[in-house]
């Protein structure tokens, strides 16, 4: 029944992965931009919510009302002010744009916050269980991030396919040129794409904060669960970077199931195992 | 006269330091069609880009109903009623047919160009809305770019090369479509190789050679010899 548990707290843990994953694959599809600055981006937002826990004594889960506006809002300023200009050139500048975002954002959260780790204590909620099986049993929150984590992603899918946005979205991602004879302001496109990325990203933060220990130096570990989430799903495919996340959570848990230490390298391992035999992803985009 | 619908006035533009285009003049009226010929790399497709924003340009070359237009960004230009049906279509390849249509659409004015009226123009479209429009043949992908264009309810729509690499009896049925287009009395450049069929619609036509203005008029005021010459840039 112990590795039963472990397979099962492996897939909740794959919903946050597949969290962290679902913003850097919609900020890839759809502008071919590799955001090195994700992870890191995910920290603010763990760090704006507990702020606003902190002044406003709102429950962490509910600090959303307030983290994921102000979180797409500096998505979108971003992306106008910083990122748009290097677009289009060649996929380098950008790249390096975000990677001087991605230091900006370390060391001001450093400075700001200090590396003391902190996290959001999020009350009773935290050890609430329910019992499924003798010696199997499902914590609340796990339960309530991955619910969340697959309510998202198909409100991401609803989005990108049904929608007037999510044509735009798709458009500009396959021409971006022609797009603009559509009247499609490309600067804005991509302005809504980010925001859209750091609304998910803010829910990303908040369940990172609630879940665990972090400080200003946790992005980069959070950039590569959620590049392992999409590379192993298949780029272009929020459904697989979903099953991604979820492979990946059950790989960590079987690895440390036989050995803490094992843990996160078992994870890395699936990764270069699904590298190696289907470099596209398990269930790569089908054009 | 009356106020040309667009008129270019000394357009120059070109890619970096290539320069493409020396100063051309052009103009075209309301609901007239206007062939551009030319040989490869006389400029034409430049030209267009240039008219709807995707090759930079002066402000003062390009004005549309006397209101300069150049170098403005694609999608103002777009919003003040000129769409390009581009070389080799360019349909957007993970938006099914409908969608395609569609996002040609839903930022524009409304007009008498909608769904129904495309697929009452292009039927086969109506039955294909499903599919993806990379998943039709050449000319139903024409069809799409060329219903993408007019669900946006413009006043000028610019063909670039419309019958490029299209089977004969495909290049008659898109023909076939374009006088219920004009009759619309929306205004068309046509950009095509088939220097007889764009003369046989058109009303006027101009005449490109290597970026210049080198014949322009009514098809009536020019010999076909001098028009071939124009063409190839040969002395007479």
């Amino acid at each position: 029944m112990e590795w039963v548990n472990a397979i099962v707290q492996g897939v909740l843990l794959g919903g946050l992965y597949a969290l962290f994953a679902a913003g850097l694959s919609l900020i890839f599809g759809v502008m071919r931009l590799v955001n090195i600055a994700h992870g890191d981006l995910i920290v603010l937002a763990a760090y704006i919510a507990l702020v606003v826990v902190q002044a406003t004594g709102l429950h962490p889960l509910a600090s959303a009302i307030i983290v994921v506006p102000l979180m797409a809002a500096i998505g979108y300023g971003m992306q106008r002010l910083l990122l748009n200009p290097t677009i289009g050139k060649d996929l380098l500048s950008p790249l390096l744009v975000t990677f001087g975002i991605s230091v900006i954002l370390q060391n001001g959260l450093l400075a700001t916050f200090t590396a003391d780790s902190r996290r959001l204590a999020a009350g009773p909620i935290e050890t609430a269980s329910i019992d499924i099986l003798p010696g199997l049993s499902l914590g609340i929150l796990p339960l309530i991030m991955f619910a969340v984590s697959v309510l998202l992603i198909l409100g991401l899918e609803w989005i990108f396919y049904r929608t007037s946005l999510g044509r735009a979205f798709r458009a500009t991602s396959d021409d971006a040129e022609i797009a603009q004879l559509m009247m499609l302001d490309r600067r804005h496109v991509f302005g809504l794409a980010m925001a859209l990325s750091a609304a998910v990203v803010a829910i990303a933060g908040i369940f990172l904060a609630i879940r665990t220990n972090f400080d200003p130096s946790s992005g980069p570990a959070r950039l590569l669960f959620g590049f392992e989430a999409v590379i192993i799903g298949g780029l272009g495919n929020l459904w697989g970077t979903l099953a991604g996340g979820i492979v990946l959570g059950v790989a960590q848990a079987i690895g440390a199931q036989i050995s803490p230490g094992w843990q996160i390298l078992a994870g890395h391992l699936v990764f270069f195992l699904v590298l190696a035999l289907r470099p596209k992803g398990l269930f790569p985009r089908m054009d | 006269m009356a106020e040309p619908l667009l008129s270019i006035r000394g357009l120059k533009a070109g890619y970096g330091d290539f320069q493409a285009l020396f100063g051309i003049d052009l103009d075209l009226g309301a609901g007239e069609v206007l062939a551009l010929i030319g040989a490869n790399g006389a400029g034409k497709s430049t030209l267009l880009k240039a008219i709807v924003g995707l090759v930079p340009c002066g402000r003062e070359m390009v004005s549309l109903r006397g209101e300069p237009i150049g170098g403005a960004r694609p999608d103002r230009i777009a919003r003040r009623g000129i769409a390009l049906v581009p070389e080799g279509r360019r349909l957007f390849r993970s938006l099914s047919v409908e969608e395609n249509l569609v996002v040609g659409g839903e930022r524009a004015k409304p007009g008498r160009w909608t769904l129904e009226t495309v697929f009452r123009l292009f039927p086969i479209l109506g039955e294909r809305r499903k599919s993806l429009g990379t998943a039709l043949s050449g000319g139903q992908q024409q069809m799409v770019a060329i219903g993408r264009a007019l669900m946006a309810n413009p006043d000028i729509i610019l063909f670039d090369e419309i019958s490029l690499g299209l089977a004969p009896v495909v290049i008659k049925d898109i023909y076939a479509a374009l006088p219920a287009i004009v009759a619309t009395g929306v205004s068309i450049i046509l950009v095509e190789q088939d220097v007889s069929r764009a003369l046989g619609v058109a009303r006027s036509f101009v005449c490109l050679q290597e970026g210049k203005v080198s014949l322009a008029g009514l098809p009536s005021e020019h010999a076909r010899a001098a028009i071939t010459a124009a063409y190839f840039g040969m002395r007479r």
